[in-house]
């Protein structure tokens, strides 16, 4: 009676873990796995945080996927170095004719792609018309505007005519909108990337892991790693853990600083301390009061003690500027003793606005350093007698949609990481609210300008929208934090652009 | 009969979910095209992506496509990663069961022979396991997976602290991977069963067939494990798939702790860009594997206890 009585439980048993056998089979987890078993000797693992949601940042914003694919899968004609200047990439050299339009660029030779087809004249003409297309949707698309036309002279010859002299328009074509695409590596740019630089794609495991493999038929010099892979962890505490279990040589962009005492004291790892081009940015609505009042935002920026706020939201890390501009853009000044810390002069202006003692809201994306920061501004501002509730919102899909796209908010904080996007934040539209036709005007001299004025102007600018105006609090700069095993060389302290370096990444 | 009914009403439950999860994703706040273009997005180029990813047409139409695809086995291409995500979704649902199945397993049968040793030792012994399930509970999931990588796998060098390894490419470094996360999930969902074995036994202990059942001349432990048992069993399983079909997601903490590529992981990352298309794939799988695990425990019910059958 009992064993027949547990024989169809047994067999109902078995029968379920028989489906769940059949249901995985035994290749379970086979399109998160990377291409590090069969990885060639002197390979190199990197732990990141945010991973790309897709390969394709012709529709897709942010920073994750530039930051791994460009200059190491796509590269553009001219390049930025570390110190923010100008150097040759794709293209050998340029000119630029009396009128300021005119740019003519020699191409180099002997260039391809990663799917054999040759780079020429014609590549840059497919590419910057793309740009100007429909089929690009990044709003960063628009530094392309300027552009007339584009022309292949000869194989290697192209010029680019502007609709006016633009300063920024080299700069812009260093970015991610002046990479260079074949026709026919166009085609799954989700999935796939094909670009004239040292690696290629081996293998992209959505929201795991970038492998990217050394070119032998690279123009230039080429990787000092054979492959490079990158490791996307969505917990900093995970990733460290990478390091030292020895999963993984380096964690890049580290976004937990109180993670990293425990490696400096060990001589097993280095500790990098780098800029990068993420300015976080308080913003004030500019066109809803109570921050209408430039009075009013001129006492949130002597209430605000940035340094306090920068302690608790990176541990001190990162660096103070006085406006969204980083020390590696070229009109960089500092302008961090424009507004000390000074409670009282914040209560007198309050007062003189007849502000004081009103409640404000905080829009604060659910991310930790503004969660931090967001602390620490409500205990100040509520010194000066602003009382400030906080609102707590998902990033990025409804602050988005709030605060950006619908502009309703008073207070909010967020880091913008483009380089060179002071202007972007100051255009009239902008959820930061400033609609300032002197600054629009400034900001067109500067661009028609030459390059000595270019500096002035954009200095001028900054100085009337930041100190002048007060148009947001610009609280601290994100640092560039980079944990490697010690041995792990190559890997790039600061970070002017959003592109990470890979190609001289390597393990002694 | 029934059994026809009991699928009946499974195919109901899976049907009305599709209907209520394609309308609550709509209605949440948060665009994918939005979410897409981030900080320099222009409504221009709003517009041009929604159409692109095919959110301008009609509801209804966008339903009737979506549900006809997951009919034939195909949960569509997300517009977010630009991949067929069927095979992805069976992928990441095949490393949760691994996770999640093993680990309620382990969870029952420390459950059974704790909490039945607790029920029957009232004294200083059962007080001590009631302590320690309790702390046990008290402990969140994620901590506990910390201090194990800590101790375990950083201290100690036995196993390694996260990561995944795809079982036909290495068994041992597929089991390796497996043990911490699989010990994590078993060691909390144990203590929660284990205060119900115990319960459920304790309750079992006092009734009459117990006692006959001794009268016959077996011992308390052989009574406990012929009768007692086998009564105290329904409330625990139900306990114990319910906790199962939770675990599916409630896993993702876990998950992201050992960096298991598995569905709730996919689930938070597809949540926070909009990506319908993934979500609602995830969410149907999920509903499907509970009216499942829901129809598996009403049968074994009927196994272990004859009148249910009736």
């Amino acid at each position: 009676m009992t064993t027949s009585r547990r024989g169809p439980l047994a067999t109902a048993l078995a029968v379920a873990l028989a489906t769940l056998l059949a249901l995985t089979g035994c290749t379970a987890g086979y399109t998160a796995r990377e291409d590090t078993a069969h990885a060639p000797p002197g390979s190199i693992t990197l732990a990141l945080t945010a991973a790309p949601s897709n390969l394709d940042f012709t529709t897709t914003s942010g920073a994750a996927i530039p930051q791994a694919l460009m200059g190491n899968v796509y590269q553009t004609l001219v390049a930025v170095d570390d110190h923010g200047k100008l150097t040759p990439q794709l293209a050998r050299s340029w000119r630029v004719d009396a009128t300021g339009t005119r740019y003519t660029c020699e191409l180099q030779q002997g260039v391809t792609f990663s799917n054999g087809d040759a780079f020429t004249a014609d590549s840059v003409v497919f590419s910057l018309d793309r740009v100007r297309s429909a089929h690009w949707s990044n709003g960063l698309k628009a530094g392309m505007d300027v552009v007339k036309d584009v022309h292949a002279d000869d194989e290697h010859t192209v010029t680019v005519t502007l609709k006016r002299p633009s300063q920024a328009w080299l700069y812009t074509m260093t970015t991610l909108v002046g990479a260079m695409f074949t026709p026919s590596g166009v085609g799954h740019l989700a999935t796939q990337a094909i670009g004239t630089g040292p690696f290629a794609v081996g293998s992209w495991k959505s929201g795991q892991s970038l492998t990217l493999t050394r070119r032998d038929d690279y123009w230039g010099e080429p990787a000092a790693a054979p492959q490079v892979t990158l490791r996307y962890y969505a917990d900093p505490l995970t990733a460290t853990n990478a390091l030292r279990g020895g999963s993984v040589d380096a964690v890049v962009g580290m976004q937990a600083p109180d993670l990293l005492p425990s490696f400096q004291q060990d001589h097993a790892y280095t500790v990098m301390e780098g800029t990068t081009t993420g300015e976080v940015v308080m913003s004030m609505n500019n066109k809803k009061a109570p921050f209408d009042d430039v009075r009013v935002r001129k006492a949130v920026m002597y209430a605000v003690n940035r340094q306090d706020v920068m302690d608790s939201a990176y541990a001190g890390y990162g660096t103070l500027i006085g406006a969204a501009v980083p020390p590696t853009d070229p009109y960089y000044e500092d302008l961090t003793g424009a507004y000390p810390y000074d409670p009282d002069k914040a209560r007198a202006l309050l007062r003189q606005a007849g502000v004081a003692g009103s409640t404000v809201t905080f829009s604060v994306p659910n991310l930790p350093y503004a969660t931090a920061a967001a602390q620490v501004v409500v205990s100040d501002l509520k010194k000066v007698g602003l009382t400030v509730r906080i609102q707590q919102q998902e990033f990025p899909a409804v602050w988005l949609d709030k605060v950006l796209t619908k502009h309703q908010y008073q207070l909010s904080v967020i880091a913008h990481v483009e380089p060179r996007d002071v202007l972007s934040l100051l255009a009239p539209g902008y959820y930061l609210g400033v609609d300032d036709p002197r600054i629009q005007d400034l900001a067109a001299a500067a661009d028609a300008g030459d390059t000595d004025t270019y500096v002035k102007d954009m200095k001028t600018l900054i100085r009337r929208a930041f100190v002048t105006d007060a148009v947001a609090d610009t609280l601290f700069l994100l640092p560039n934090l980079t944990v490697a095993r010690t041995g792990v060389t190559g890997l790039p302290q600061d970070s002017a652009t959003t592109a990470l370096d890979l190609s001289r990444v390597a393990r002694s | 009969m029934t059994a026809v009914r009991a699928v009946a009403r499974c195919l109901l439950t899976v049907f009305l979910a599709s209907i209520v999860i394609f309308a609550l994703l709509r209605l949440v706040p948060g665009d994918p095209a939005q979410v897409a273009l981030g900080v320099d997005a222009t409504p221009d180029l709003v517009e041009a992506t929604r159409h692109r990813f095919g959110l301008d047409r009609p509801l209804v139409l966008q339903y009737l496509e979506w549900i006809g695809g997951v009919l034939t086995g195909h949960f569509g291409t997300s517009f977010v990663t630009g991949q067929d995500m069927s095979a992805i979704l069976r992928d990441r649902t095949a490393v949760t069961l691994w996770l999640v199945i093993p680990a309620v397993l382990i969870a029952l049968l420390g459950a059974t022979a704790v909490g039945t040793w607790a029920a029957m030792r009232r004294g200083v012994t059962g007080t001590v396991l009631d302590v320690a399930a309790q702390l046990l509970l008290a402990v969140p999931a994620f901590l506990l997976g910390v201090v194990l990588v800590m101790v375990i796998s950083l201290a100690l060098g036995w196993l390694p602290p996260s990561g995944w390894e795809v079982p036909v490419d290495s068994p041992g470094g597929f089991l390796r991977h497996l043990i911490l996360p699989v010990l994590t999930l078993a060691a909390v969902q144990g203590a929660i069963l284990t205060r119900y074995v115990r319960a459920s036994l304790e309750d079992v202990l006092g009734r009459d067939y117990l006692r006959l059942a001794r009268s016959k001349g077996l011992t308390r432990g052989q009574a406990v494990f012929r009768h007692g048992l086998r009564n105290a069993a329904v409330p625990v399983l139900t306990v114990a798939g319910v906790e199962l079909a939770s675990l599916l997601v409630g896993a993702v903490v876990i998950e992201s702790v050992f960096d298991v590529p598995g569905l709730g992981s996919l689930l938070v990352t597809a949540v926070g860009e909009r990506d319908m298309v993934t979500v609602q794939g995830i969410v149907m799988v999920l509903v499907a594997i509970t009216v499942i695990v829901n129809l598996a425990v009403e049968l074994v019910h009927g196994l272990v206890d004859p009148r249910v059958r009736a």
